[in-house]
């Protein structure tokens, strides 16, 4: 009896689970897609040509934001079946952070994006679709959490080399809202419980961070957020650091 | 004049509704969470809440709601409720507190407007 009363109880929590999951997953889908209904219905003929392109502006976010979300359901049901497959190759970093500018100039309206890296960087080895999709998340994830009334954000990511470590390490600083030392490892769980005073990301799932760490792990490198002394001092921004591999060997120019 | 309180947190769809109100001279203000709904319910008693369930802050959509219910004083609260995640449970809590009319994201700007429209039109009509 106990057993059976043990299996109705882990029945229940699992409906509960998956209710709570449904609800994430409809929040997540239904917001953007009233945007993209409610703008695409506004772009009628004969308005003024910056008019459309505010409206566009918003269908390209969130025409992102839907397919970031899609992304990490299905990053997550791979990681899930223990079934990633990596692709990894020797990266150039700066030619991998002009393509995540180009891709996200129009997702990020709101945003000042600067790239920073020396010129004499190696190069990275990791699956590039990978790499730029977790660069991709931080950028996206930052611009999701802020306060829409702060006006226009900035957000910088810094590529550096570490030699003695052997590795390329992406530092991403943001000035959302600070993310409190106690949740600092709760942040990659998957559908994390955070306070309320952090904002809800708003077309986000909680599944974003929780593959990105996955992802990077599975690739050699490591993802997480600083609490150094210098972060804390700070009253906004976090500061998520990005290792990966850096090649070894002598990148090929065709 | 009786005006709409627009209770909306995404940026995107505050400027949505923005324009589909303002493209037909609907009156309204906008709040982007609950304690700012509340202060501008209190400052003057809207005629219609658009009202978002899932707002950031302490206060979600269900506890402005009822906020507001505390606060209300005898004046009429028309509620609609406009959001991305509705169950039985939801629409049933909605019912309860007797929402003038349910609305899931995502609908048409015609359907929006229209339903703000009938709201208000009540309004002027019962006070």
């Amino acid at each position: 009896m106990a057993i059976a009363a043990d299996e109705t109880n882990a029945l229940d929590a699992l409906r509960q689970e998956h209710t709570a999951f449904l609800r994430v997953v409809a929040h997540a889908l239904r917001t953007p897609l009233q945007s993209l209904q409610g703008f695409a219905e506004m772009l009628e003929p004969g308005l003024p040509p910056a008019q459309v392109e505010h409206y566009l502006s918003f269908i390209k976010r969130d025409t992102a934001h839907l397919a970031a979300v899609v992304d990490d359901l299905c990053l997550r049901h791979e990681l899930d079946r223990g079934a990633l497959v990596l692709f990894p190759a020797a990266i150039d970093v700066g030619t991998l952070l002009a393509e995540l500018a180009g891709s996200f100039e129009a997702r990020l309206p709101d945003c000042v994006v600067g790239f920073e890296y020396a010129d004499d960087l190696p190069a990275a080895f990791a699956d590039p679709d990978r790499l730029l999709h977790i660069l991709g998340t931080l950028l996206l994830n930052a611009e999701r959490c802020r306060p829409s009334a702060r006006g226009p954000g900035w957000l910088t990511i810094n590529a550096r080399h570490e030699p003695v470590a052997r590795q390329v390490v992406f530092v991403v600083d943001d000035d959302g809202p600070r993310v409190p030392a106690e949740y600092a490892a709760a942040l990659f769980e998957p559908f994390p419980k955070l306070p309320a005073a952090l904002g809800r990301p708003r077309h986000g799932i909680g599944l974003g961070l929780y593959a990105a760490r996955e992802v990077a792990r599975q690739m050699g490198g490591d993802l997480c957020l600083t609490l150094g002394a210098e972060s804390s001092r700070r009253q906004f921004g976090n500061t998520f650091v990005l290792h990966v591999p850096a090649f070894a060997g002598q990148v090929g120019h065709a | 004049m009786p005006d709409v309180l627009v209770v909306e947190d995404d940026f995107a769809l505050g400027e949505f509704v923005r324009r589909a109100l303002e493209r037909d001279g609907i009156p309204f203000r906008l709040a982007q969470d609950g304690g700012e709904a509340l202060s501008l319910a209190a400052e003057r008693w809207p005629a219609v809440v658009l009202l978002d369930l899932t707002l950031p802050g302490t206060l979600d959509g269900w506890q402005v709601w009822d906020a507001l219910l505390a606060q209300a004083g005898g004046q009429t609260l028309r509620v609609i409720l406009f959001a991305a995640e509705l169950d039985s449970h939801d629409r049933q809590q909605a019912h309860r507190r007797a929402a003038w009319a349910v609305l899931r994201k995502p609908v048409s700007r015609v359907q929006l407007v229209d339903r703000v429209r009938r709201a208000l039109a009540e309004s002027s009509t019962h006070g």
